[in-house]
């Protein structure tokens, strides 16, 4: 069953590294596909990607139907990914 | 919301009167002087379409509950007012220049402030009034120009005082459709690429100056109104190539006028204030103190685009390694980020008004311009050090292209061979645009020179209660 990722990008004033890149890698590596974060279409997993530790943006104002991830720097993404792919499972 | 191609297209249907350099301009959109200063502030409506930026760009109507552009808002909490720091701060990475609606931003919130309390204590209808306006530039996500810079005439002088009453803009008659508005505003960011612009008082008023007590909405093309296009450093550079003007997509400042009122006429909905002249001196002061939250945001971003166009000049002239120039970059961050702190500490130490709005801290407010006024003058003399002397002796553009001296020019102003003569020349072109002239003279009195921001800093700290403290440590009794 593929997961559905709604991806959610704070706002992006002084990020500590390049946003797009990690989504794309993240995409890459797990394989899953990253869409734009839509309110109108409730997604399984919204994934935050935050430029740096202040995680400004309100994560609770973001619905999923299986939960939030969060990353603030580029070291998290392989834990990241599996934090998807565990969600991934639960819905399986 | 209005789309970057939706905004351009809403100017070719307005028809203002703008002077430039001795002609008519009849399309701003398509005009080369004005063309790049559409460009800057159609960033702000591009980047509200862009996931990567959305998050502060867009926001939540609390008239309509509907999605709009933040630049249409008012603020509902702190963390509205943190966004608004984060987004100039994003925009002025983008655009390297100002990018001009936030003057409107701030007008509109102190518009907001003021009638309401207005109405509260006069039994005026300015506020509800000034909501449905509101409504209409938020449903039609408008561009507004925030106009409260009067010409002044001698600055010892109330505007009642004046040899000319024409130097502030002042009620000529009162109709029973409206009013009748004659006069000037002067430095007017981003006007002739605006849809509107709102009016308001520049100083305190006096009984005498009741005429001069006035705030409305006018559309800039509307009967009465011209505008005088102001000339920038360097700003012929832009009809004649892409590298000596520095930054051609988005130029200098924000394109600023003289905009003449001659007799215009406003209609009741869009009059805000109508000779309350007792509510001057805290309406502009509330307009300054969002107006100066900004420059540690639009600046500063600003000052990030200076600080790596100068980090990057120091690998392309072979010495990033240099300590001293290491030494002076982490000056410039220091500085940046220090103003930075202080948009975001008045913005955190904002409050909730009687309006239902949130407000800036005055005093904080008032350090981040002032500040400003100094950083950015030694950020642009660091980035003149450590660019070298080349930023003020280069060649012409055209020579570059010319093949009779471009062999010439890309041999001697070589530096690191592995970086082409082009970026070394582009490199500089853009430190120059950004740290000198004009540039330097809006971070000193745009949003009011430093003296304005002195005597709020002074009025707003509770000097007694610092005495008293320190009277207490030394033991002193009275
Ligand atoms: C690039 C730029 C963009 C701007 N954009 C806008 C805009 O979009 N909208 C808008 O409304 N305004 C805008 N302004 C205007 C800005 O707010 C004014 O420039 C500022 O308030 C200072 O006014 P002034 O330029 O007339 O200077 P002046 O008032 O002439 O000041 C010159 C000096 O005289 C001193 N001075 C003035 N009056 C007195 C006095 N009574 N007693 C003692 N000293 C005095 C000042 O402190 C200062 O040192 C902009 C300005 C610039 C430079």
């Amino acid at each position: 069953m593929d997961i559905e990722v709604g991806l959610k990008y704070c706002g992006g004033c002084n990020p500590a590294y390049d946003r797009k890149e990690i989504a794309d890698i993240i995409g890459r590596q797990s394989g899953i596909k990253l869409k734009p974060y839509n309110e109108n279409e409730i997604s399984d997993v919204v994934l935050i990607i935050s430029g740096c530790s202040v995680d400004c943006v309100n994560a609770w104002e973001y619905k999923s139907r299986c939960g939030t991830v969060l990353i603030n720097s580029p070291e998290q993404v392989y834990e990241v990914i599996r934090q998807i792919r565990t969600l991934k499972n639960n819905i399986k | 919301m209005k789309t970057k191609e939706q905004y351009i297209e809403s100017l070719r249907q307005l028809h203002p009167v703008i002077y430039c350099n001795g002609e008519k301009i009849e399309s701003v959109v398509d005009h080369p002087m004005t063309r790049p200063h559409v460009n800057s502030a159609a960033m702000t409506y591009d980047l509200a379409f862009d996931p990567e930026y959305e998050d502060l760009m867009v926001t939540t109507s609390h008239l309509t509950g509907k999605k709009i552009n933040r630049f249409t808002s008012v603020h509902q909490s702190t963390d509205d007012l943190v966004k608004k720091v984060k987004m100039l701060r994003m925009i002025g990475q983008k655009t390297g220049t100002c990018f001009q609606r936030c003057v409107g931003f701030d007008a509109m919130n102190s518009t907001f402030i003021t009638t309401y309390k207005v109405d509260q204590e006069c039994g005026t209808d300015y506020h509800e009034r000034f909501k449905k306006y509101l409504e209409y530039v938020q449903e039609n996500d408008l561009m507004i120009a925030g106009s409260m810079t009067d010409p002044k005439g001698d600055r010892s002088k109330k505007p009642g005082q004046q040899e000319d009453p024409d130097l502030y803009v002042h009620i000529v008659e009162k109709r029973e459709d409206g009013i009748v508005v004659r006069g000037a505003k002067a430095h007017q960011t981003g006007m002739v690429n605006s849809h509107e612009m709102l009016i308001l008082p520049t100083t305190n008023l006096g009984e005498e100056d009741k005429d001069y007590a006035v705030a409305a909405a006018i559309p800039v093309d509307a009967p009465g109104v011209v505008h005088i296009f102001g000339r920038q450093t360097n700003d012929q550079r832009r009809l004649t190539g892409d590298i000596d003007t520095g930054n051609s997509e988005y130029a200098i400042v924000g394109g600023e006028t003289l905009t003449v009122l001659n007799d215009v006429f406003v209609p009741w909905d869009r009059v805000f204030m109508c000779g309350e002249y007792q509510y001057a001196q805290e309406y502009v002061e509330t307009f300054a103190a969002y107006h100066r939250q900004n420059y540690g945001g639009c600046k500063v971003g600003l000052a990030d685009v200076i600080i790596g166009a100068t980090a990057a000049m120091a690998e392309f002239n072979g010495v990033p390694k240099a300590s001293h120039i290491k030494d002076k970059l982490i000056d410039m961050i220091n500085m940046s980020e220090t103003m930075y702190n202080c948009s975001i500490a008045c913005s955190c130490e904002g409050c909730k008004t009687p309006a239902g709005s949130y407000y800036v801290n005055t005093l904080l407010a008032n350090t981040v311009k002032l500040n400003c006024t100094k950083y950015m003058y030694e950020i642009s003399r660091l980035a003149h050090d450590i660019a070298g002397g080349f930023i003020a002796t280069l060649p012409y553009e055209a020579d570059y292209k010319n093949p009779e001296t471009k062999e010439y020019i890309d041999k001697y102003l070589k530096a690191n061979p592995d970086v082409p003569t082009e970026h070394r020349i582009r490199l500089a072109r853009l430190i120059e645009n950004m740290t000198g002239g004009t540039a330097l003279a809006e971070s000193m009195h745009g949003a009011g020179s430093p003296q304005a921001m002195k005597v709020m800093i002074y009025r707003e700290s509770n000097m007694e209660h610092k005495k008293k403290l320190a009277k207490k440590l030394a033991k002193i009794d009275k």
